[in-house]
Order: C-alpha cells, then sequence, then structure tokens
C-alpha cells in the first residue's frame, strides 16, 4: 500500500479481530472468529462495497467500525485518530450506520419527527424550537419525504419510506462516513432503484463517504468503487470494481461472481458456470490454514498449513491465495 | 393438443375480506402450463403471485376466498373440489416449496418421519420400500450420507440442506407440478445457484411442470420458460423468457428491467427506478392500475381499464399503448 497518500484515507483499520465468546458444554468457552485479521482503508469520498455470504462476518466488521461492537484486538484509524482510545459519543458525530431492517430499526411508536429528532438531541444539534423544526423538515426533504407527513408514525410508512426516514436519522448529525449494512434488501426492485439513487446524489451533494455491505453483488458492483469478498471472517480478496468483475484472483471470488444469476437470458446461457460444493464451514470449527480450502476445486497441501496473508498481487489488486 | 396442457387457470380471481373493506388479491387472471415447462411469476410484494399459486392446493390465506374462475388441472377443476379430493393431490400430484423451509418441516419430527408422511398416505408401498425412496429422494436431492441423516432433526439441517429437504419431500411422490414460492429468497448465491441447477436436473429427469414464484429477474432469466408478470393482481404481460426480456410491451416491465443494476455492463449506468410507490390494493384507481406510476400514461389509461391484448406467438400485454399505437397507424 506504499503508493497510497495517507491524506487521502479517512478510515483505516489494522488487523482488526472481533471475537464473540461462546460456551460449549459446562466448561468449555470458545471464540467464534466473526472478524479475523482483516486490515484495508477507505479514501475520502470513496464507497467500498463488502460482500460475502451470510456468516462471513460482514456485518460484524460494519458494526465494528463503530464500536457498536467491541473489538478484541486492532485499530480503527480514523481521520489519523485511533478510535479505540478515543470517545466515542464525539465520532457518531461523523459515523452513521443504516441497518438492513427498516421495519425493525425505527420504534413504530415514535413519529418521524421525533426519530430524526433523537441524534439532534443527543449531541445538542439546534439552537432553539424553529431551528429544530427546520432541520428535521430539511432532512425530510433531502431523503424525498415529503415534510407534510412531519407527525406521522413511523409504522404508517410502507418499507422504502421507512428506509428513507432511517437515513434521514443518519445525516441528522451531519456525518461523513456512514456505514450501509444492506440497505435495500428487504425492499422490493422497483423502491431499491430510488434509494440506490438517493445514496449516490446525497454522496455526491455531502463529499461522504460509504461503506456498503450487501450480498447482492450487482448491486454492489453498481454502487462501489472498490470492492472487499470476505469469507469465514477473512477478507480474501480487494480491489477496483471493474478488476474485481473481469479479473478474479481469488477461486472464492471467481465462484461467488458465476453463481450470480444474469438478467438476460443470453447472457446467461452463454456464461460458463462453476457451481460451488457443499456450504460453508463452521465458524466454531473452521478449518486450518486457508479458510476456503475445503471447497476449493485448487487447494493444494500448503493451503491446510499456512493461513494465506492478503497481498498486493497486482497494483491496488489483493488476494489471499496460495495458488495466485 | 389439449393433452399436453396440465394447468389451465381461467379467470381465477381471490379476494380478502379486510377492515378497509374488499381486497381483491387476484383479479382474474389466466393462464396455461404444459407438462415439463417452467414458468415464472414475477411481482413485487403484494401483486398477488404467491396468493394465486397457493390457490392451486386450495392454501389461501385465513380471510382468502376464491371468488370466481376455474383451475382446470388435468382437466379436473380444483376450485370446486371437497377437501378430500384437494388431499388426493396435494403432496402428490403437486408439490409445493417455500421461502423458509421451516414452515414445511416440522421440528418435532426427524427428516424421514416427514418424508414418509405423504409417501404413506399416497403410495402403496410397504415399509422397506418406503425407506429405499427416501434415500433414493435424499441422493437426488443431493444430501450425502442419506442413512444417517434421514434420522436427523432438520435443526440439525443448514438452511442450503433445510431446502433440499423440503424439495425432497415434495418430491415424494413425483407430483406433475411443482409449486416453488421464493424456494432461494432466503439463501446466499452460491447455495441458491445450487438449488437452481438441482430443479433444472429434477426437471429434465421427471418431466415436472415448476411454477417458480420469484421477485429475482435473474433467477427467472435462468431456469423459465414462460414468464408472467404480475401487478396489483393482474396479469399485465406475458410470454416466453425471450419475448418479456427482450421484446416487453408493458411500461411496468420495462421499468422492472431497467431498475435492477447490470452486473455484466462496465460503464456506470444510472439505474431508472419506477416512481412512486405500488398501489393501496383496497383502494385500487380506475383504469390502469399502473397508470399513476407510468411514465407514457395517456387520458384513456386513468379511466378505461386497458384489454389484455394479444401480441401473437404467446405474448400477452395490458397496456393501452399497443392498441393506441395500432389505431393510429390505421389512422
Amino acid at each position: 500500500m506504499g503508493e497510497v497518500n495517507k491524506a487521502e484515507i479517512l478510515l483505516e483499520v489494522k488487523n482488526l479481530k472481533t471475537y464473540y465468546p461462546v460456551r460449549q458444554g459446562f466448561f468449555k468457552k470458545v471464540n467464534v472468529k466473526a472478524v479475523d485479521d482483516v486490515s484495508f482503508f477507505i479514501r475520502k469520498g470513496e464507497t467500498l462495497g463488502l460482500v460475502g455470504e451470510s456468516g462471513c462476518g460482514k456485518t460484524t466488521l460494519g458494526r465494528t467500525i463503530l464500536r457498536i461492537i467491541e473489538p478484541t484486538a486492532g485499530e480503527i484509524i480514523y481521520e489519523g485518530k485511533n478510535l479505540l482510545k478515543e470517545n466515542m459519543h464525539e465520532y457518531h458525530k461523523k459515523m452513521q450506520i443504516v441497518f438492513q431492517d427498516p421495519y425493525a430499526s425505527l420504534d413504530p411508536r415514535m413519529t418521524v419527527a421525533s426519530i430524526i429528532r433523537e441524534p439532534l438531541d443527543i449531541h445538542k444539534l439546534y439552537t432553539d424550537k424553529k431551528d429544530c423544526h427546520d432541520k428535521i423538515t430539511g432532512l425530510m426533504e433531502q431523503v424525498g419525504l415529503n415534510p407534510a407527513l412531519y407527525n406521522r408514525y413511523a409504522h404508517e410508512f410502507s418499507g422504502g419510506q421507512r428506509q428513507r426516514i432511517a437515513i434521514a436519522r443518519a445525516l441528522a448529525v451531519n456525518p461523513n462516513f456512514i456505514v450501509y449494512d444492506e440497505p435495500v434488501s428487504a425492499l422490493d426492485v422497483s423502491i431499491q432503484a430510488q434509494i440506490i439513487n438517493m445514496l449516490e446524489d446525497l454522496q455526491k451533494e455531502k463529499k461522504l463517504t460509504y461503506l456498503f455491505i450487501a450480498h447482492d453483488l450487482a448491486i454492489v458492483r453498481h454502487i462501489s468503487d472498490r470492492i472487499g469478498v470476505m469469507y469465514l471472517g477473512h477478507l480474501v480478496e480487494l480491489t477496483q470494481s471493474n478488476e474485481l468483475y473481469h479479473n478474479p484472483l481469488h477461486p472464492y471470488t471467481q465462484m461467488l461472481l458465476s453463481a450470480v444469476p444474469i438478467a438476460d437470458p443470453d447472457e446467461s446461457e452463454k456464461r460458463k458456470r462453476i457451481i460451488l460444493e457443499g456450504e460453508i464451514p463452521s465458524p466454531l470449527n473452521p478449518p486450518s490454514g486457508c479458510p476456503f480450502r475445503t471447497r476449493c476445486p485448487k487447494a493444494q497441501a500448503v493451503c491446510s498449513e499456512v493461513m494465506p496473508e492478503l497481498l498486493e498481487k497486482t497494483p491496488g489488486h489483493f488476494a489471499a491465495c496460495h495458488e495466485t | 393438443m389439449p393433452e399436453e396442457i396440465l394447468l389451465d387457470v381461467r379467470d381465477l380471481e381471490v379476494s380478502f375480506a379486510t377492515k378497509e373493506g374488499e381486497l381483491q388479491a387476484v383479479r382474474k387472471i389466466s393462464y396455461t402450463l404444459k407438462r415439463g415447462e417452467v414458468l415464472g411469476i414475477v411481482g413485487e410484494s403484494g401483486s398477488g403471485k404467491s396468493v394465486s399459486a397457493h390457490c392451486l392446493l386450495k392454501l389461501t390465506p385465513p380471510g382468502g376466498e376464491v371468488k370466481g374462475g376455474q383451475i382446470l388441472f388435468e382437466g379436473r377443476d380444483i376450485v370446486k373440489m371437497s377437501k378430500k379430493e384437494i388431499q388426493r393431490i396435494r403432496g402428490n400430484e403437486i408439490g409445493i416449496i417455500f421461502q423458509d423451509p421451516m414452515t414445511s418441516l416440522d421440528p418435532l419430527f426427524t427428516v424421514e418421519y416427514q418424508i414418509n408422511e405423504s409417501l404413506r398416505k399416497h403410495s402403496s408401498l410397504n415399509r422397506k420400500g418406503r425407506v429405499a425412496r427416501i434415500i433414493e429422494l435424499l441422493e437426488l436431492v443431493g444430501i450425502n450420507n442419506p442413512e444417517k441423516r434421514m434420522k436427523q432433526y432438520p435443526h440439525e439441517f443448514s438452511g442450503g440442506m433445510r431446502q433440499r429437504a423440503m424439495i425432497a419431500m415434495a418430491l415424494a411422490c413425483s407430483p406433475k407440478l411443482l409449486i416453488a414460492d421464493e424456494p432461494t429468497t432466503a439463501l446466499d448465491v452460491t447455495i441458491q445457484a445450487q438449488i437452481i441447477e438441482l430443479l433444472r436436473e429434477l426437471k429434465d429427469k421427471l418431466n415436472m411442470a415448476i411454477i417458480f414464484i420469484t421477485h429475482d429477474l435473474g433467477v427467472v432469466s435462468d431456469i423459465c420458460d414462460k414468464i408472467i408478470v404480475m401487478y396489483a393482481g393482474q396479469i399485465i404481460e406475458s410470454g416466453k423468457k425471450r419475448q418479456i426480456f427482450y421484446h416487453y410491451e408493458h411500461p411496468y416491465t420495462e421499468g422492472l428491467l431497467m431498475s435492477i443494476p447490470k452486473i455484466e455492463t462496465d460503464e456506470y449506468e444510472r439505474l431508472v427506478p419506477i416512481k412512486g410507490n405500488p398501489p393501496d390494493m383496497t383502494r385500487l384507481p380506475a383504469g390502469c392500475p399502473f397508470a399513476p406510476r407510468c411514465g407514457h400514461a395517456m387520458q384513456i389509461c386513468v379511466q378505461q381499464e386497458p384489454p389484455c391484448l394479444d401480441l401473437g406467438d404467446g405474448h400477452t400485454a395490458a397496456c393501452w399503448l399497443p392498441v393506441m399505437a395500432a389505431k393510429n397507424q390505421e389512422g
């Protein structure tokens, strides 16, 4: 990563580990390594996509970065400061998160205004009642909600509109970094496009930096500048979106891409399919060496012994595989 | 070739009684399905795609009622069947799989017990024959070590494996028709690819027809022969896969296809969303239900419901645009 200009970087994660202790039997405790030795950085104004299957640790990683979940080890460096030594209250003015399920993340008994007002209250971001009201209606307009709905309850809204409320709440503190954890996967396709376009507009307008976590590769490719691929707690590949699609180096990425159904009959017939055998191993009992070797067609003896490091194979293209 | 037709749905109507009045979930839909054919029903939540398919087994949710129409399965009308008659078809001639495998698997019984249940009811096999059939089925759906796994409970299976067990259960009596209601929506893409491949193989092996309900156009393009696009309880367009993907006539179909990002294109293309929200089914607008969101809406669209236009070669669309275009050409 020698060529990267330090001033460009907003967030850097170094050897981050998040382990959950799990009781097995009465006395035995084991760790689930949800995030295991993950390092990457995000440039200012960039969208970094994070993909992987359920249980790969992408959600835990997103939450650990905001210290909603405390990391076990490693460093999270935001604007040059190690967040683990800072008071997060201040940083939650700069870093926000939008969750997947807009039915679960909003209290149905709160009005739109009181939901958006909460972060303003917590961080004391208004001078008087009028200022507060103006800020809330301004935010509602920014996310495409009619300010006339100010006193409506969250339960009166559809999924897409709720996600707009959740985004307005995240924007209330005027952050410069937002983590999106599967923000559109609970929405219908026609609504997904509305939200994605809005996120892109907001990013341009406010010069925001995004970490976009999702399992839908088509959406992640569309919105991201670079994409990281996670498998069983490890970051196994990281590069530019187009490079990842055309030239995936890690066998897991290759299979993931070939499994994505293409909404075009001619294209999907042309394509060679690699059907991945088996399922993701239990994170309680991960394989030795490379986590993917149990499903990998290219696995060698060395793969079961040594965990491959995430190395820069070609400029800007990182992969953790012995074979490439 | 009338004997080729397995399922013939005619003017099916399903309504729910709600506090706000009658909700017409399915409004006069008609389609046919041949043996060995895969039909995709696409639409957004609330479009009536699931309800219309659940009716085929008389599995309408509580409060729902078939108000009219016929469902002819091999010439017999399912709508008129008694409880006993439909039970002979359910799980025997028509199988169903759901998005969440735990809706069909009982956590208290072993997988063997649950597959055995439908075999005991519908087949003439003895105990030994049934066990052999269960092992065969589990092998067919790709579950390794079936002798051991069939003794296990559903909670000992992973998500993808439960889906396979449920498919094995649905296939137990070699149904002529399999209804798959979003069977891969909750699964990861690599597992989804496995399940789709499995369904494709099974269809070829057993000459089984499949109704595949999904909102994922990628999945549809992968596995279906024919496609029905539903909106507000109606079929707004139907046709062969390529007719729908490349020669769509309805602006809603176009909107759906334009609003998904294409993973295969390099140039950044801004998505084109469909504006507005799906309609409130208890207060449907007059005229075309899609008109309030449609970029091409004309005067007539908000006044009169469009006719279902036959575009030839099995392609239909319910839209005023092609009707008006044809009129203008004549004039």
